[in-house]
């Protein structure tokens, strides 16, 4: 685990800063464990533990913990209206093919269930209540939703969908003369027998790509219907027609 | 008594979400249904465990010291964390005032929750998703008008520098032209902190 013992290189170093400014004594061994290191062990935290004694210790004769000047690697700066996000390898611009970047913050451990199935789930207070999840229905359109506990679902997923877009997709001789390209946003009902209704063009790109990006959606085969309480219902849904122009055209 | 569901505490984090050493806490619940959503178990708002302010604070207190040492702290993400707004709030008078707290959000929240937050927080992390109303909500599935006034709220009534926007490239969704519409905009409503990149489709 080669990040768990970068992890624990850096926050070691950090200790050493810590018993540095503030004059603790503080030996620190080289670690030789050789198996997963998840960046912190008993030994890492009783020293984090034993420092703090100390500061205590100095504070109680009056004198304050210092922390000045203790940076991690040499991303963190001092400036005052910085990215939150530091970018990798002390780099101050954000060139976009570097980033390693996902949608929302990962977070590294959610892969491991923190409530086992068949746990008992404690009670839920009062103040929570506010929170459980409620079905967001269409202001405009009474009966339908934008949002369900089960969102409607394209056969074969998002991946599905994107696959049966390529495959179905004509690209408008007008858009093509005119090298139109972009992407034309669908919106629709998904009815509770999965089939689609309503269809109309919230944001289109012209010469053709609507009409046409229309008609592939009416011709989607059904999908799985949104759910709410285990019932099928109607779903308002948005979907990205792309219309990709090769450069190299015949 | 607030208490919320959360479903992971991350230790450890060096310089990923918010600057120096941080914890990710990461909220269930979350308004949106983004179709790469990488934290789908947060999509159930009553699965993980249950905290209290005080039993989420006493849990990472263990590593006040890195925080204190680097100016690091706690990020909220999730879910949405800003559904959680009263417990921020309540968690702050437990912390004090020198860890950075930090939200990661859609921002796609009534505005009472944010201005309930908002005196208690050092910095957020909007992840816009699209400016564009049509591309936002056939990726997250609603409408951005709630995240759009209430960044407005937030430039207006705070200091900008603490607000970074993540504004990404999202395969199928949208385009090179679109990022830089969504960019420009951002720029002229005066958000300083733009960081642009591509999701990763996994």
């Amino acid at each position: 685990m080669k990040k768990g013992k970068q992890t624990c290189k850096i926050l070691k170093e950090i200790r050493k800063q810590i018993a540095e400014e503030n004059d603790i004594k503080l030996v620190i061994e080289e670690c030789t464990y050789q198996g997963d290191c998840l960046g912190t062990c008993p030994k890492c935290e009783a020293e984090v533990r034993y420092l703090e004694r100390e500061l205590e210790k100095r504070q109680r004769l009056g004198k304050a913990a210092i922390f000045a000047g203790m940076t991690i690697g040499t991303a963190i700066t001092a400036a005052s209206c910085g990215p939150l996000i530091s970018p990798p390898n002390g780099m101050m611009e954000h060139p976009r093919d570097n980033i390693v970047a996902t949608d929302t913050i990962r977070n590294d451990s959610a892969e491991e269930p923190i409530l086992l199935e068949g746990e008992i789930m404690a009670p839920v207070p009062d103040t929570l209540m506010e929170y459980v999840f409620e079905p967001k229905e269409d202001e405009d359109r009474p009966g339908v939703y934008i949002v369900v506990e089960q969102m409607p679902e394209f056969p074969g997923g998002d991946k599905g969908f994107h696959q049966f877009i390529a495959d179905n997709v004509k690209y408008p001789a007008e858009a093509k003369e005119k090298g139109i390209r972009g992407i034309v946003y669908v919106n629709f009902i998904v009815e509770p027998d999965g089939s689609v209704s309503d269809i109309k063009v919230l944001r289109g790109i012209g010469g053709g790509c609507d009409e046409e990006a229309v008609r592939v959606v009416e011709s989607m085969p059904k999908f799985k219907p949104g759910m709410q309480n285990g019932e099928a219902v109607r779903v308002s849904y948005t979907v990205p027609v792309i219309f990709r122009l090769e450069d190299k055209q015949d | 008594m607030t208490s919320a569901y959360i479903f992971a505490v991350s230790r450890h984090r060096l310089l990923t979400d918010g600057d120096g050493c941080t914890t990710l806490v990461t909220f269930n619940g979350c308004p949106l249904r983004c179709k790469y959503c990488l934290n789908k178990v947060s999509w159930d708002p009553l699965k993980g465990r249950q905290y209290t302010p005080e039993s989420l604070f006493e849990e990472v207190k263990i590593d006040q010291l890195y925080f204190l040492a680097t100016r690091g702290g706690i990020t909220f993400g999730g879910g949405e964390p800003l559904m959680q707004a009263e417990f921020i709030k309540e968690f702050r008078t437990l912390c004090g005032p020198q860890w950075r707290l930090v939200a990661e959000t859609s921002l796609n929240v009534p505005l009472d929750n944010v201005k309930t937050v908002d005196p208690v927080l050092d910095g957020y992390i909007v992840d816009i998703k699209d400016l564009d109303p049509a591309i936002y909500k056939s990726y997250t599935g609603i409408d951005n008008a709630l995240v759009l006034s209430n960044l407005e709220w937030i430039l207006q009534y705070g200091d900008s520098c603490r607000v970074t926007v993540r504004v990404p490239h999202i395969p199928n969704f949208n385009t090179d032209q679109d990022v830089a519409k969504s960019k420009e905009r951002l720029k002229a409503m005066g958000v300083a902190n733009i960081d642009e990149f591509n999701y990763i489709i996994r």
